[in-house]
């Protein structure tokens, strides 16, 4: 079996699908693609496997409107019928944006942009330039998960385009954070970092509330396509 | 979804369990519905998930026009914590509505040791542990599956259990409880009465236990004349008309059984003495191949699945194996869809079987012979010799596997030191096997796994009169076994004796372990099927806070003329017959399979079709 052609589906995740993993979401995929009969490319060998994958990991609890999967498929289709067989086949929460051909790889992404929502009792009258201050002081040092352990870094290199807005107890953060394998911020450590210098106490006090969105994905200042 | 809820799922490990809206769950209209069933597994979402009887029910429930059915799963402890903390009480996947507004609350008793579970779920949805605590504004609350074969240990929590196959009887319960309502003939007392002569439908509260003395049952004896002196469980007879969900829901979440389950059919021909499923099923009842096919398709096209597991106690009895494997693989190979079996029999253990089934193929293999030596295997009629045995290994062997698991029980009825050091010269032999098969794997070390469990009695068994071993003398025989496993390539895992103590302490129990399990409930008790939650001295406190002593229950040989708390159900199978069985284990006398020689179990009373009964 010979792979023809890769096509690359923009999708968006969001409401209930928010709270799946990364893992479980590859198998929405494998089985939608199932479901919408697609002539997949399987690899090789003893237990073959689909060929598709994605661009970037969304962490649990996080929505989004640029997701990007790349299908091998074993048989010539367009990517708009690719697109058409797809959607239906997939669950509400997940909606086929765009559909095209792509050589541009994954792995040059370097940046993506969010919108985070917090929403909290605990913030103080000027909060927006509270939370400006926290996220733009330089150096800003977290204590940061790694495959190595936990480690003590500097993360302000990574974030940049901070704008802050506040609206009666929710403050909106819009940012654009590093994105490449090696850089990689994930927008919870903001979260975190807001929650303990502001001392929001956003796990205890019920009325508070997280959302965080992913708008966009580029590479440097180029949307990613 | 609720704000509260919202909130929650940032600070628990899987909100995935908690949200529902998997794929394909269609939302029913809240218009016209006249009875909400909240239907609850009583263990975590991955779990329940994979019960294909619950998805059976809450199709069947759904189906009819004015029901609506929700499903439940019991909140894991990070969850739980959270709900208590924020005061969120129990709620439906669906809707998320809370459980205690429902109108019946069922759940599923799939094994004993899921009632602390229960009372918990109970405890969080904020409706009364006890039937006679819940005023006519409660849900009622209804019990079925394996479990409530014998009922009586939470017959005090139940308003009613379905007993037997529920797929016929439930709606037909919805039903009575619609028309009561709309007649206003209906109050708590009346629809239980009413329901009581619904066949199948045990009420406890509508009968009388008293006890003799010694703690033995004296009578059991319904309170009114129209109440059934014993209810008769409830069969599906037809099979292939059976309800099967042929759009089953697909979670995202990964469960235990994620794929496709195809229910080839019902019962068992064997007659293993210890097995209660082998005999509460009965009568064997088969599905057509054709059927079969055509579900299998179904449920592929509308979920993406890449897995049909053939789940049935006994797979390779099926009369048609070949036929539905054939009429599988005619699709399934293409669309790169395996197939899997549960353990096999290893006298069906064949080339052409191997070559078939993915599951077999590329998977290790797993044997049951249960008991190390021919005379214990003769005990328990597990009619399986050690040359099948050997047979069916070099067979494996033979195409390049290395790895044999081999299931046993530890503690049977007349076991002795010498059926223990059986088993571990049988797992040694299976491993000389491997060294006499010419095409052996050289590539690989073979590895002989022994997996050992305890024999727990079971109601509605040849050996449900049977004392199971003390404790202490099972952790001995485990360690004999232990000592007796020289050679490094065979591996030794054995399941804790205490919980299997406590498994059959419920299995067995009767009314008087009521406030047990209330007083587990007060200590916190929970997920005892599971080995971080299971606390054995916990519940030992719990045991002598109340004064019930677990040995009456678990240790104790029970008398072959005493009442025993399940007399009241009749599963099909008589008593007459159970007691020639064990009769007949003690001379070490075997009996055939259904299909070879009718027994005469009584089973064929209830009908049903493709059975082998006369
Ligand atoms: S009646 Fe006979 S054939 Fe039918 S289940 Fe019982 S023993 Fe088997």
């Amino acid at each position: 079996m010979k792979e023809i052609t890769t096509v690359r589906i923009k999708f968006s995740k969001e409401g209930r699908l928010i709270y799946i993993s990364h893992l479980d979401l590859n198998r929405v995929f494998s089985r939608a693609f199932k479901r919408a009969g697609l002539p997949l490319y399987y690899s090789e060998g003893f237990s073959p496997h689909p060929r598709f994958g994605f661009a970037l990991p969304l962490s649990l609890g996080t929505s989004s409107e640029c997701e990007f999967v790349d299908i091998k498929l074993r048989e010539m289709l367009t990517p708009e019928e690719v697109a058409e067989r797809l959607a239906p086949a997939l669950p509400p929460e997940i909606r086929v944006l765009d559909a095209y051909n792509s050589s541009v790889k994954f792995k040059t992404i370097t940046h993506s942009d969010y919108r985070v929502k917090i929403t909290s009792g605990n913030f103080g009258t000027d909060s927006a330039e509270a939370v400006k201050t926290v996220l733009t002081a330089s150096p800003l040092v977290i204590i940061k998960k790694t495959k190595s352990g936990e480690k003590e870094t500097d993360i302000s290199p990574f974030i940049s385009n901070v704008s802050v807005t506040s609206e009666d107890k929710t403050v909106i953060i819009d940012c654009r954070l590093a994105a490449d394998s090696a850089n990689y911020l994930n927008p919870e450590y903001l979260v975190k970092l807001l929650d303990e210098r502001l001392s929001l106490s956003l796990e205890k006090d019920e009325t508070s509330f997280v959302e965080i969105h992913r708008l966009g994905t580029y590479v440097d200042d180029e949307e990613f396509r | 979804m609720n704000d509260k809820l919202k909130h929650i799922l940032r600070y628990v490990e899987k909100p995935g369990r908690y949200t529902g809206g998997e794929f394909g769950q269609e939302t029913k209209s809240s218009e016209g519905i006249n009875c909400r069933v909240a239907f609850c597994f009583p263990d975590t979402y991955e779990i329940g998930m994979s019960n294909l009887g619950m998805r059976i029910l809450c199709g069947v429930l759904n189906r009819e026009d004015d029901v609506l059915c929700e499903r439940v799963y019991a909140p894991w402890t990070d969850m739980e914590e959270q709900m208590r903390l924020h005061s969120l009480p129990l709620f439906t996947q669906e809707s998320g509505d809370d459980v205690a507004s429902f109108d019946i609350v069922a759940f599923t008793l799939q094994y004993e040791l899921c009632y602390s579970n229960v009372l918990n779920m109970l405890e969080l949805a904020g409706i009364p542990l006890l039937s006679e605590e819940r005023d006519e504004n409660a849900p009622i609350i209804l019990g079925g599956g394996p479990c409530a074969y014998n009922p009586e240990p939470v017959a005090d929590f139940f308003d009613i259990f379905s007993i037997g196959e529920g797929e016929e009887a439930l709606p037909e319960l919805t039903r009575l409880y619609v028309k009561m309502k709309k007649d206003g003939s209906y109050s708590k007392s009346a629809f239980l009465r009413e329901a009581s002569h619904i066949e199948g439908f045990y009420v406890p509260s509508l009968y009388t236990v008293e006890y003799n003395a010694d703690g033995t049952i004296a009578s059991c004896t319904p309170k009114y004349p129209d109440v059934p002196t014993r209810v008769t469980k409830r069969i599906i007879k037809d099979m292939d008309t059976a309800h099967y969900p042929e759009k089953p829901l697909v979670p995202y979440l990964e469960t235990v059984h994620d794929r496709i389950v195809l229910e080839v059919y019902r019962g068992c021909i064997r007659g293993c003495r210890f097995c209660q499923a082998g005999m509460v099923y009965r009568p064997v009842r088969e599905k057509t191949p054709e059927v079969l096919c055509r579900q299998a398709k179904c449920a592929y096209e509308s979920t993406g699945y890449d897995e049909i597991s053939l789940s049935s106690l006994s797979i390779s009895d099926y009369s048609e194996l070949d036929s539905l494997t054939d009429g599988l693989l005619s699709w399934t190979e293409d669309e790169k869809v395996k197939l899997s079996l549960p353990s096999l029999r290893v006298d069906s253990f064949t080339r052409e079987l191997m070559d078939k089934i993915s599951s077999v193929k590329t998977g290790g293999l797993t044997f049951a012979p249960e008991a190390g030596t021919q005379r214990l295997r003769d005990v328990i009629n597990k009619n399986v010799t050690e040359e099948d045995l050997f047979r069916a290994v070099g067979l494996a062997y033979s195409v390049g596997k290395t790895q044999v698991k081999l299931y046993f029980m530890n503690g049977l009825p007349t076991e002795t030191d010498e059926d223990i050091e059986g088993i571990a010269k049988l797992a040694k032999d299976v491993l000389s096997v491997y060294y006499n098969t010419k095409e052996r794997n050289r590539m690989r070390a073979p590895q002989v796994t022994v997996s050992v469990s305890c024999f727990i009695p079971k109601p509605f068994t040849p050996f449900q009169w049977e004392a199971q071993t003390e404790l202490e003398e099972l952790e001995r025989r485990q360690l004999h076994l232990k000592e007796n496993i020289t050679d490094r390539k065979i591996k030794y895992s054995w399941h804790d004796a205490d919980v299997s103590r406590l498994e059959a302490v419920f299995a067995r129990g009767n009314r008087r372990l009521v406030p047990v399990l209330l007083e587990a409930r007060k200590r916190g008790i929970r997920f005892d099927a599971w080995d971080e939650h299971f606390d054995y001295e916990k519940w030992m406190d719990a045991f002598s806070a109340t004064g019930v002593d677990p040995a009456f229950y678990a240790n104790r040989e029970m008398g072959e003329d005493e009442i025993l708390p399940w007399d009241v159900i009749d599963c099909g199978v008589t008593k007459e017959f159970l007691l020639r069985e064990r009769h007949r284990a003690m001379k070490g006398e075997a009996t055939p399979s259904c299909r070879e020689k009718c027994s005469g179990c009584g089973a064929n009373r209830l009908g049903g079709e493709r059975t082998p009964c006369k």
